[in-house]
């Protein structure tokens, strides 16, 4: 997909959260798993954490912008929901930097 | 004590290689048979059947973790007292009668000690046993009928008391042992009313062991538990008994320092005054401090401590029991750096003047400044520093206060150019420190833990005592206090062992717990990348990662590390630094000011007139650890509070405070006014953080991570830490820390 190239325009930080052993958080460990390497291959400088607790929802929080800015989402329950949301997250991306 | 034979000294494998057991109490079988018929066992048995009660069981003493074996050919049952209790196979009576809720006073034996047996004061009455028997060296056996609380017993250690106190001398108005002194406490429960020694007391010189322990050898009994100690959890053998019968002295033998890291323990185990705290001396007695549970931040390890304080002073730092971290002993640099809290410390706002003098100004000042600089430059041109020290919300006001102002650089010293933050297994002891002690195979790399974690140390070498686990050791060439096998000075040894060329991978291969600790030095290195790339080669090789077993560890050098690291601290120093023109310095001292340029506006915010603040513009006071809440994560990942202890110093802040009103008068307003909204903000960046004394485990491993284009180079590793007692703020304040360094480093 495009995005995963072109993630490290604009977004500062990337954090995944999620449970270690809950079914709620098993899309979240398989999509890590699938992507991470890709996504650090082609952005290196970029900080991917991944952070695993017990009992927490599993999240997606990225920072982006000049000024900073806090987006996430609750990830449960959706199919690829982890791919979807990465894709929206760079074609708002791009257009705010459109407008800006 | 001439009239005593020495009991041979008698060890039980199983207390040996016991590992630590679970937390949770096993339920014991407990009835009550009738005293009447507690002599005969015939009628004891027969009554026994008949009792439609089961009385509700006893608590064990001091909350001993007993464990009974799945196997019931492996526990046994004895009667303490006329309660049967079940215990393991291969426990002595005392620890029996631990679990029976009996207390034997004691005082050589120590739980975690081998067992010596001469102090003769654990005399307990066993059936059909013509004497009374010493329950730390007796074995239990099943069926043994023990009592603990018959005239022959009460006989028997009155007796020992009145021998044991023959000799000794009657300071106890000027002995620093006053108030928690177990001969005095044994004295009282279990001595006679009078003395008849009417001859001349013996004395016996004192000896010379450094500037941390006080002796006052006349008092000694001779116990010589600190012998044991030092020969068993510090690993030096300086200390030994002297000379026989009445003429018995623990010593050095020669002239000589004691000078283990962790020799302050003995002033913990010592029963009587004879090895007290000498910059303790005389200052306090312990009903008049009061006592706070909290942690230390000297090390990554996170010893659990109490601090006791009078008043508005730190007096000392004692141990805490933690299983699973610390145990029960605590290194030199933790327990006696006290002082340095109280020394060169920061108590107001001061802003440099333009003829270069610092003048004292208000809070309000102080912070209008700073906004006013910060308005002046453009956002990528500042930079947040972390110290050594921080806690975890002060790092994550301070990262969020400049990600609002809009810059990325917030790094944390130790951390290196590009630290390894993404997946937690990376940068963590994913073994556990007390894990360890299952080990039989430890591979250190760029680490030496005696000086960089000396809890870390006692653990692997408990286990080298324990399993004759064998250590190999690629750095540069250092003391160990266990045997270890030195592979090499560099890199190449590590490639070597990764492509299977080196003789030690077939210790590697035969091994069933293999451990590979990395040093947090290795951070700091420009192939850290490939470093650990190749350090993950080995570890999937020989099979040290796998579902049962987490062998591959990180050990870290600093309080801060962890935390940094989980919420996201991973700036680059030295480009960060390099192009900066607002540095905010929060604790941190060992940055490189070298580097910063000289139209740099630096803000130091700190608990001691360290380092940093010779280059500073601006200074804000702030707490010290003993004087804030503040989380912390520890090596191996558990996260825990600190309480404060004492009052702040001066117009100081908590550190968060001070960046939470920051952020408001730059126009850059964090959403948090109290600390649980701080934790709040926590539990959204990394939640592990807010799960107290927890570890949380790591289930992604190295394998996702891409491969490393990187090489490594060939430069040889480094040694981290030069002077153990001078490592941080706090402790190159403390005299005491600098008496050390002056008599004790030098060798």
């Amino acid at each position: 997909m495009a995005w995963r190239a072109n993630l490290s325009r604009g977004v500062k930080e990337i954090r995944f959260l999620f449970c270690q052993s809950s079914p709620a958080s098993a899309p979240a460990r398989e999509f890590v798993k699938k992507n991470y390497g890709d996504i650090k291959a082609r952005n290196p400088s970029l900080p991917v954490l991944i952070r695993e607790c017990s009992g927490v929802e599993p999240q997606l929080w990225a920072r982006y912008g000049t000024r900073s800015f806090f987006f996430s989402s609750l990830l449960h329950g959706i199919r690829d929901p982890l791919s979807r949301f990465l894709n929206f997250l760079f074609l708002y991306l791009l257009r705010r930097e459109m407008l800006g | 004590m001439a009239f005593f034979a020495r009991a041979i000294r008698y060890s039980s494998p199983y207390l040996r290689s016991r590992a630590p057991p679970p937390p949770a109490v096993a339920a014991s079988c407990r009835w009550i048979s009738p005293t009447a018929a507690a002599g005969s066992p015939e009628a004891g048995a027969a009554v026994a059947p008949a009792d439609p009660e089961t009385p509700p069981p006893r608590e064990p003493v001091g909350g001993a973790r007993v464990e009974l074996p799945s196997n019931p050919e492996d526990a046994l049952e004895v009667f303490v007292d006329g309660h049967a209790v079940r215990i393991p196979k291969g426990f002595t009576v005392l620890q029996a009668c631990e679990v029976a809720g009996v207390d034997i006073p004691r005082f050589c034996y120590h739980s975690r000690l081998s067992i010596a047996g001469n102090c003769r004061m654990c005399l307990v009455e066993v059936e059909k046993s013509p004497k009374p028997v010493a329950s730390c060296a007796m074995p239990a056996l099943p069926g043994m009928k023990i009592k603990t609380n018959t005239p022959v017993a009460k006989k028997a250690r009155e007796g020992v008391m009145e021998f044991l106190l023959m000799n000794h001398p009657l300071d106890c108005p000027i002995c620093d042992q006053g108030g928690e002194c177990d001969l005095q406490d044994q004295s009282m429960a279990f001595g006679a009313d009078r003395g008849r020694f009417t001859e001349m007391k013996r004395s016996v010189v004192d000896k010379n062991l450094g500037p941390l322990v006080k002796t006052v050898m006349t008092r000694c009994i001779q116990c010589t538990r600190c012998v044991r100690f030092a020969s068993e959890v510090a690993g030096v053998q300086d200390l030994g008994m002297l000379g026989r019968g009445s003429g018995e002295e623990i010593g050095t033998y020669v002239e000589k320092l004691m000078t283990s890291e962790l020799s302050g323990n003995v002033i913990d185990i010592c029963p009587v005054g004879a090895l007290t705290s000498k910059p303790f001396a005389f200052k306090a007695r312990n009903w008049e401090l009061k006592g706070t549970e909290t942690i230390d931040v000297t090390d990554a390890v996170g010893s659990n401590i109490r601090v006791d304080s009078r008043g508005p002073e730190v007096m000392r730092i004692v141990p805490r029991l933690n299983e699973d971290i610390n145990e029960e002993w605590i290194s030199d640099k933790t327990r006696f750096c006290y002082d340095g809290l109280k020394r060169q410390r920061l108590n107001d706002p001061m802003i440099r003047g333009t003829d270069g003098r610092f003048k004292a100004v208000t809070w309000r000042d102080a912070l209008a400044v700073v906004a006013e600089v910060l308005q002046q430059v453009k956002p990528e041109e500042i930079t947040g520093v972390a110290g050594k020290l921080s806690d975890a919300e002060s790092m994550m006001a301070l990262k969020d206060f400049v990600n609002k102002m809009g810059s990325d650089k917030v790094l944390c010293e130790g951390n290196g150019p590009s630290p390894p933050a993404d997946l937690r297994s990376n940068y963590l002891m994913n073994t556990s420190i007390a894990g360890l002690e299952k080990a039989d195979v430890f591979l250190l790399v760029g680490t030496q833990p005696r000086v960089e974690a000396a809890m870390v140390n006692a653990r692997i070498r408990k286990t080298v005592r324990a399993t004759q686990a064998k250590v190999a050791y690629i750095g540069p060439p250092t003391d160990f206090n266990y045997d270890h096998e030195h592979l090499g000075t560099g890199p190449q040894t590590l490639v070597e062992i990764a492509e299977g060329r080196h003789p030690f991978c077939s210790t590697l291969q035969s091994a069933k717990n293999p451990v590979i600790i990395a040093g947090a030095g290795l951070f700091d290195r420009e192939d850290q990348d490939a470093l650990f790339s190749t350090i993950e080669t080995v570890a999937k090789k020989f099979n040290v990662v796998r579902p049962d077993w987490n062998g591959l560890n990180v050990l870290l050098l600093h309080a801060a590390q962890a935390a940094a690291l989980d919420l996201g601290l991973v700036a680059n120093p030295t480009e960060s630094i390099k192009s900066t023109k607002f540095l905010y310095l929060m604790g941190a001292d060992d940055v490189d000011l070298d580097k910063v340029p000289d139209d740099a506006f630096v803000v130091y915010q700190g608990h001691h007139g360290d380092k940093a603040v010779y280059r500073a513009n601006v200074i804000l006071p702030s707490s010290a650890f003993s004087e804030k809440e503040g989380t912390y994560e520890n090596t191996e990942g558990c996260t825990q509070w600190t309480i404060p202890a004492v009052p702040t110093v001066g117009d100081a802040r908590d550190d968060w405070k001070i960046l939470r009103a920051l952020s408001e008068v730059a126009g850059a307003q964090l959403p948090y006014d109290s600390l649980s909204g701080v934790r709040d903000r926590i539990s959204m960046v990394a939640p592990n953080l807010v799960h107290v004394d927890e570890r949380e485990p790591c289930t992604i491993s190295s394998e996702v991570k891409p491969p490393v284009k990187q090489q490594v180079s060939s430069t040889p590793f480094k040694t981290v830490v030069e002077n153990f007692y001078m490592t941080d703020a706090i402790t190159r304040a403390s005299k005491i820390m600098a008496q050390c360094s002056a008599t004790l480093l030098k060798k």
